[in-house]
């Protein structure tokens, strides 16, 4: 007789359900732990004098020394350095606020807004769906400042707006001679530019990236736009150009950062990230005197 | 003749493999975003950072001092209201200068007991508004170096911070 072949039996699925659970319990503890929003930290040095004023004894004069400092002030920003300053960057400051009714954004200009008695507006920012920021707490709501760089003749004359070149993440593009492009036809594919950072040039390429290359298209298409520059961008360049000609220099570390008191905190700290990413490690902050 | 009836068997065991498949996704892409380093400083609540490209971030414990649209705080307590700061003509605040010592005295203490010597000041993050005038910002920041605090950073958002 045939021995008989024992049938084996179907195979038993695995029973996830215990490692569900586990899954289950692990996704909300890890999601308590994370981090959406990433902080980091702007060292500065204290003020080694409390005001900038006729009054205050200066320091020693050092024939060698920099002495680089950057004035904000309402309406330009300036540089000084070795008792001389250059010519003032004037620029229009514009705000741009995030309306939580419908997550647009909308920019105006502050000199706008006629206030009230209490500090309110009496003309808050209107949402593009028709609501209205809160007259009191819409400065709460700037998601950006935006200092648009302004060309002046003179200092009576209301200025006319910097145009320049910005790459698809938001770089502006300077030529060879180290000037702001300010034509968008010239942003062409296998034109060599640089940007507002050390070793930055590049050539540019459509649908192509490496390193030294940048794809500026999108679609096939050069992405770039043309926009009001950044005052910030102006003092950048100079900024690099000084920390590069006065490289040997015993402070060419240094910057002292000077503003009036009505300064928003995010303009200081812009001009510190301009001042460090050209080199100027060595941060001092001290205060314009009333008046300039 | 009579329609066949259709025969239900036994109950399908419900399939938890494809559930497993988004579930594994899912926690991979949540282990990628904790920081395994940890953050050693907290954003304050009623109050926006400003957006920096630094990338440094704090190596140790700091003390922490939060001024917002309305308050100062020191470790979360409220000392003086960011009114009075502004309207002040001095630049030391009085009030917070008497809590900020009294932090820095018992930071010496515990440094003492643990036989570190306390030297270079001690550290202070502070965190404020982005639209906050600089006057208060510089009477604060003079506070802390009156009372001992010398090494000052601010907190910023870190801009862009997977590049």
């Amino acid at each position: 007789m045939a021995k008989q072949l024992k049938k084996a039996p179907p195979p038993k699925e695995m029973d996830m359900l215990p490692v569900m659970s586990l899954m289950t319990v692990l996704i909300p503890v890890i999601l308590t732990m994370a981090s959406f929003q990433k902080l980091a930290i702007v060292e500065v040095n204290l003020p080694e004098r409390t005001e900038m004023s006729i009054e205050s004894e200066p320091p020693p004069p050092d024939d060698n020394a920099l002495n680089l400092t950057v004035a904000i002030t309402r309406d330009y920003l300036e540089i000084w350095a070795r008792g001389g300053s250059l010519p003032r960057e004037f620029y229009k400051e514009m705000w741009t606020f995030r309306c939580r009714s419908d997550g647009d954004t909308i920019t105006y200009d502050p000199s706008t807004f006629v206030y009230d008695d209490k500090g309110a507006a009496k003309n808050p920012p209107k949402c593009q769906d028709g609501r209205e920021l809160d007259s009191e707490k819409f400065r709460y709501s700037i998601e950006t400042i935006h200092l648009w760089a302004l060309h002046k003749e003179s200092e009576e004359d209301p200025g006319k707006i910097k145009m320049s070149v910005y790459s698809k993440t938001d770089s502006a593009y300077l030529d060879g001679n180290n000037e702001f492009i300010t034509d968008p036809a010239l942003v062409r594919p296998g034109l060599t530019v640089a940007t507002l950072s050390e070793s930055s040039a590049r050539r540019l390429a459509c649908g192509q990236s490496a390193p030294g290359v940048e794809d500026i298209c999108s679609d096939g298409r050069p992405a770039v736009s043309l926009r009001p520059r950044s005052a910030y961008d102006e003092l950048a360049k100079t900024l690099m150009m000084i920390h590069n000609r006065f490289i040997d220099s015993p402070d060419a570390d240094n910057i002292i950062v000077l503003a009036d008191d009505d300064t928003a905190f995010d303009k200081i700290i812009s001009v510190m990230d301009r001042a460090r990413d050209s080199g100027f490690f060595k941060i001092n902050l001290a205060k314009l005197a009333a008046g300039g | 003749m009579a329609r066949k009836t259709r025969e239900y068997g036994e109950p399908i065991a419900f399939s938890l493999t494809s559930m497993m498949d988004i579930m594994t996704i899912i926690l991979v892409f949540m282990i990628k975003q904790v920081d395994s380093e940890g953050q050693l400083i907290t954003a304050a609540e009623n109050l926006v950072l400003p957006n920096s490209t630094s990338t440094k971030t704090p190596r140790e414990v700091s003390l922490g001092l939060v001024v917002d649209a309305n308050w100062v705080l020191v470790d979360g307590q409220r000392v003086v209201e960011t009114s009075i700061v502004s309207g002040q003509d001095t630049l030391l605040v009085a009030a917070l200068d008497e809590v900020l010592k009294d932090k820095r005295e018992i930071e010496k203490q515990a440094k003492i007991a643990k036989g570190e010597p306390d030297e270079g000041g001690g550290n202070i993050i502070v965190q404020l508004d982005k639209n906050m005038n600089y006057d208060v910002m510089y009477k604060v920041m003079a506070t802390c170096g009156f009372s001992g605090f010398t090494n000052v950073a601010f907190a910023v958002n870190q801009l862009n911070p997977e590049e």
